[in-house]
């Protein structure tokens, strides 16, 4: 092995410190094959991690992540041409679910795959929606679905309430009544179990919306109140 | 992704911060990300992993001791038959050719990747000199990389 190729490894382990480093770095900063080497280590070292058990970010993390990383996309959107951007999201939600399909499986796929019944079970996905509330530059409502409990975590952190009116999430089904998903606490981030028969029917690409009523939420009968928020469903 | 940060800096809040960062950072340089070079999970472990020693150093260099003993309460990465769940071809390749370097070279080549531990630290762990470290850990690195290309 080279020289250079023990510093590319060495860089990647981040072995050296002081004046070494900075010596390396600066070596780095001229030098873009070394840069190369340098990323194939990481690739050939990260492996390594499979070494550690999984341990599960909590459902409320995961929410915290997905509202967030919502938001970041919508903050980087500059004047490309709309189709670039459009071919940009597409890329990014899929090395996002690339990446988040090993984590989902850490916690969804396992009870799965040890799973006893003979049944065959195709593993639900983990669902997630941003609202904006009042406008694109206003808050967001993020929503993050869990399959493997029926949880739905609602995270309403930055939407305010007005105190004399209760918001209402609403999933909407296709040739259906909408589905109340429950009453959103303003300010905070919740978490809800939802009815197994709501449950059932969420699915990709299918709409969420936020409703304003009177507090408690919409009486049982009436007509859902004006939309504030709407969006979709999708795999993160 | 959150057990590395977790190994590196000890502590399960910064952890979740570090993994979160992850996150944001693969959302926002989804450009960066080179498709077909590596794997997904192999770019965020490494992300997260060099997010999680850039706070460890700068908790560091802030003079805030690091919870050491929390990160002495964390067990030895030992593989276990649950974390295989995840184990391509690429790792289990990975700890065969970790697994047949000498232990002083693989002990040090563990605690650099998952606890972010420098040369000088090492030696210092296992009270040799610097350059004995040194030259162990590239012989090591060496002898990896010639099995890993095999």
């Amino acid at each position: 092995m080279t020289e250079r190729e023990l510093l590319a490894a060495e860089l990647a382990l981040r072995l050296l410190s002081g004046d070494e480093q900075a010596a390396a770095e600066q070596q780095l900063a001229a030098d873009p094959e070394l840069t190369a080497m340098v990323a194939e280590w990481q690739a050939q070292l990260a492996p390594m991690a499979n070494e550690l058990t999984e341990i599960e970010p909590s459902p409320e993390l995961w929410a915290k992540i997905a509202a967030k990383t919502r938001l970041a996309q919508n903050d980087n959107q500059t004047d490309e041409p709309a189709q670039l951007k459009a071919r940009l999201r597409r890329w990014q939600w899929g090395s996002l679910a690339a990446a988040a399909a090993s984590l989902v499986l850490g916690f969804v796929g396992a009870p799965l795959l040890r799973g006893t019944g003979p049944e065959v079970v195709t593993p639900a996905q983990v669902l997630v929606a941003s609202l904006p509330v009042g406008g694109s530059d206003g808050p967001r409502l993020g929503l993050t679905y869990l399959p493997q409990n029926g949880d739905l975590v609602i995270e309403a952190g930055g939407v305010p309430g007005d105190g004399v009116h209760d918001h209402e999430l609403w999933l909407v089904v296709p040739g259906a009544k909408p589905v109340s998903m429950g009453v959103v606490a303003t300010g905070r981030q919740t978490r809800v179990h939802l009815a197994p028969e709501t449950a059932a029917r969420i699915d990709q690409g299918l709409g969420v919306v936020l409703t304003r009523e009177p507090l408690g939420g919409a009486p049982v009968g009436a007509d859902a109140g004006p939309v504030v928020a709407s969006g979709k469903f999708s795999i993160i | 992704m959150l057990a590395v940060c977790l190994r590196v800096l000890g502590d399960r809040s910064d952890a979740e911060d570090v993994l979160q960062d992850t996150y944001l950072r693969l959302a926002a340089n989804a450009g960066r990300y080179q498709r077909g070079r590596g794997s997904a999970m192999g770019w965020l472990v490494t992300m997260a992993r060099n997010l999680s020693i850039d706070r460890l150093r700068s908790r560091a260099s802030r003079g805030q001791a690091a919870p050491v003993a929390a990160a002495e309460a964390i067990a030895d990465p030992t593989p276990l038959a649950d974390a295989r769940l995840l184990a391509s071809e690429a790792s289990s390749r990975m700890s065969g050719c970790l697994g047949a370097l000498d232990d002083v070279q693989q002990g040090a080549i563990r605690s650099a990747f998952f606890q972010g531990r420098t040369y000088a630290e090492l030696a210092e762990d296992q009270g040799v000199p610097l350059g004995t470290m040194k030259s162990w850990v590239r012989r090591g690195l060496a002898r990896l990389k010639e099995c890993l290309d095999k």
